[in-house]
């Protein structure tokens, strides 16, 4: 909206100025011609002068003797006194066609035109009437008459005239903004939409057709790249659920008769802890399938967010409860420490995922520490985020996992972390892993609290 | 039916050596009867046979889906349902959570988890018949779940207070396993528990000094630091 109202500005500005420079080049010019002209005709005495210049003398009319009779009669051809009776009382380098007498209706008819083709001006004194010609083609002489109550009109209505035509001026300046800018509205439009990913197809009609069409265009070619795009990360998380979903049945059996065998009492002790190991190990190949499937799909997006407000303090106990009814956590033990307004805070988060989260980090400290070890998970508010703190006592990460987890490099080895970041920044949230102190594995995850 | 191992199984999977599987171990786990079907036709024919008292449905199955049989199986037939399936995406477990089924659970799975699955289903849906009113035997000490009394080794009987009764029985219903504070309170107050923290410890304090030998070093009602509480189930664990 801020463009057009600026567009339609400019217009109306820029109208302005040139009808501004238009008016001003107009005065220039009649100024110019003015002031060539009337120093042209100061080369020629003023009529009225001439006639003052003649004055009635004993030896009859005489022009003043302070000049010669040339420099009073510079720029013209002749001139003549007539009597009241049409007869020549004086004259001056009159053509001899000319000499004669003048009735009262040639004298109107030259005193208002020409005298065959001569361009006469004509004035009245005592002794008679002067009339004196300029050489022929050198003036222009037009006789107008109109009418004494139009005049009036004309002087009295100039002004408001002057106001309706700027006023049909600016008008036709608005009408045209008006109707450009919402032209080039309509594309600033498009481009908006292009950019905010969507497709748009604008009419190709008026003078900023040939834009519209190249952002129809680019819209066209953008829409065509984002759905080869989406058509290869649709396929690879395609292909990664269709594996780890055909892979899940087998794995079931595998897990079904290793779990039996572990259990059957008729069996020596060695082929039961063999079966446990079976067991063992396809559990890391179910939580690997999981995890493999569930980082491509936030890779790709297909993991669909569903965030509710949850109170932070009875979701991390489930998790630790349910984690220490499991087997893995038999040589475990964890303990939530929660400051109090952590564990009435609400939190803005899937509790699926965050609760896949920090059962990886749980998993992981069982896992990878044979011994005894001790877990403990904090809560603590940092202004918009909660900090959820995963910490145990073990062995801690292997330097070359800190430093595939520190220079973002992601491995196999660390999927399980990866899969945490990821879930992390999907909530709009971190995740740190650090070395304990004295010794053990601390990972950090923030997660923001509701209504931030 | 006087215990959940007469409840009647009936077990749909395409995948016969899934089933043998399954039915080998609930057999195992004491499940008295358990019947199996590979298709959706088996499966209605075995339910218009013997109406179970739970069903356990996989979702792809050659001649419809696991979703479909459960519409129109649970449909006048309250019979609960456990669907488990490959198919592991959320929406496939909100849209079978969402027909009714009382759980989800995908494949790969642990059969104690399956089997502890299938007892909370029972417990919860057959608990008016089960009786709540069985004794919850605590060593030397019996607690009368009904009559909120215990029974001491030395023949004295204590009432127990209805809150202790609500906390006990929570416990009970999940013996072995831990349950978290917020979920006690929540059986005891409802949603609305915040404050009643300090309150429970109290209870269970009084509780354990009913059925406790030694309240100090308890050996039934232990306390899981930071998490809750767990009747020690009795086994052990």
């Amino acid at each position: 909206m801020k463009t057009f109202a600026r567009l339609i500005r400019r217009y109306v500005l820029a109208t302005a100025a040139v009808v501004l420079v238009a008016a001003a080049l107009c005065l220039g010019a009649v100024a110019y011609i003015g002031l060539h002209y009337g120093n042209v005709e100061q080369d020629r005495t003023g009529i009225e002068t001439l006639a003052g210049a003649l004055a009635q003398t004993a030896g009859g009319l005489q022009l003043d003797p302070a000049r010669t009779p040339e420099e009073w009669l510079q720029g013209y051809a002749w001139a003549m006194v007539l009597d009241d009776n049409g007869e020549v009382l004086w004259q001056y380098d009159l053509p001899a066609e000319l000499n004669k007498c003048y009735t009262a209706s040639e004298i109107a008819s030259f005193s208002r035109w020409y005298l065959e083709d001569w361009p006469v001006l004509c004035w009245t004194e005592e002794y008679g009437l002067l009339v004196a010609a300029a050489p022929k083609g050198t003036l222009w002489k037009y006789n107008i008459c109109s009418s004494q109550a139009m005049m009036a009109d004309l002087a009295a209505g100039i002004l408001p005239a002057l106001a309706v035509l700027l006023a049909a001026v600016l008008g036709c300046c608005l009408l045209f903004g008006w109707r450009g800018a919402r032209q080039l509205q309509a594309i600033a439009a498009g481009l908006e939409a292009v950019a905010a990913g969507r497709t748009v197809c604008l009419p190709t009609d008026g003078f900023a057709g040939e834009l519209a069409d190249a952002v129809n265009r680019t819209s066209e070619q953008l829409r065509r790249r984002n759905e080869i795009i989406a058509r290869r990360d649709d396929a690879r998380t395609a292909w990664v659920a269709g594996v780890s979903h055909d892979v899940r049945t087998p794995l079931a059996m595998i897990l079904g008769w290793a779990e039996q065998l572990e259990h059957d009492t008729a069996l020596p002790d060695t082929a039961r802890r063999r079966a446990a190991g079976i067991r063992a190990q396809s559990e890391k190949l179910r939580t690997l399938i999981e995890d493999l499937n569930l980082t491509s799909k936030l890779q790709y997006g297909a993991q669909p967010l569903r965030c509710r407000p949850v109170q932070a303090g009875p979701l991390l106990r489930s998790i630790a409860a349910e984690f220490c009814d499991s087997p893995l956590a038999d040589h475990c033990t964890v303990t939530p420490e929660l400051t109090p307004d952590a564990d009435k805070a609400e939190i803005n988060v899937d509790a699926a995922l965050l609760t896949r989260a920090l059962e990886n980090l749980l998993n992981n400290a069982a896992r990878h520490n044979p011994g005894p070890v001790q877990v403990a998970i904090t809560a603590t508010r940092r202004g918009r985020m909660l900090e959820i703190a995963v910490a145990d006592d073990g062995a801690g990460y292997p330097p070359a996992v800190l430093n595939a987890l520190q220079t973002g490099a992601n491995t196999p080895h660390i999927l399980g972390l990866y899969v945490v970041e990821q879930i992390a920044r999907a909530h709009g949230g971190t995740a740190q892993f650090v070395q304990n102190d004295p010794h053990g594995a601390r990972a950090t995850v923030t997660v923001p609290l509701c209504g931030q | 039916m006087t215990t959940i191992y007469d409840a009647e199984i009936l077990l749909v999977d395409d995948n016969p050596d899934l089933l043998t599987l399954i039915t080998d171990n609930l057999h195992t786990a004491g499940y008295k009867t358990v019947r199996t079907a590979e298709s959706c036709a088996a499966a209605r024919a075995a339910f218009a046979a013997h109406r179970p008292a739970l069903m356990i449905l996989d979702i792809n199955l050659p001649d419809g889906d696991g979703f479909s049989l459960f519409r129109a199986l649970h449909e006048g037939n309250e019979v609960p349902a456990l669907f488990l399936s490959a198919r592991d995406a959320d929406a496939d477990r909100l849209f079978g959570l969402g027909l009714g089924a009382d759980d989800y659970l995908t494949k790969p799975f642990l059969m104690q988890e399956l089997l502890l699955r299938m007892q909370h289903i029972l417990q919860r849906t057959y608990r008016a018949v089960l009786g709540r009113a069985r004794t919850l035997p605590l060593g030397d000490c019996t607690v009368d779940l009904q009559d909120a009394a215990v029974q001491r080794a030395d023949g004295t009987t204590l009432p127990l207070t209805a809150t202790e009764r609500a906390l006990l029985q929570k416990l009970a219903d999940n013996r072995g396993h831990i349950v978290t504070y917020d979920a006690l309170c929540e059986a005891v107050w409802g949603a609305d528990y915040y404050g009643y923290e300090n309150s429970l410890n109290v209870h269970i304090r009084h509780l354990r000094e009913k059925i406790e030998a030694e309240p100090g070093r308890p050996r039934w009602l232990t306390t899981v630091r930071g998490i809750g509480y767990r009747l020690t189930g009795e086994g052990g664990k």
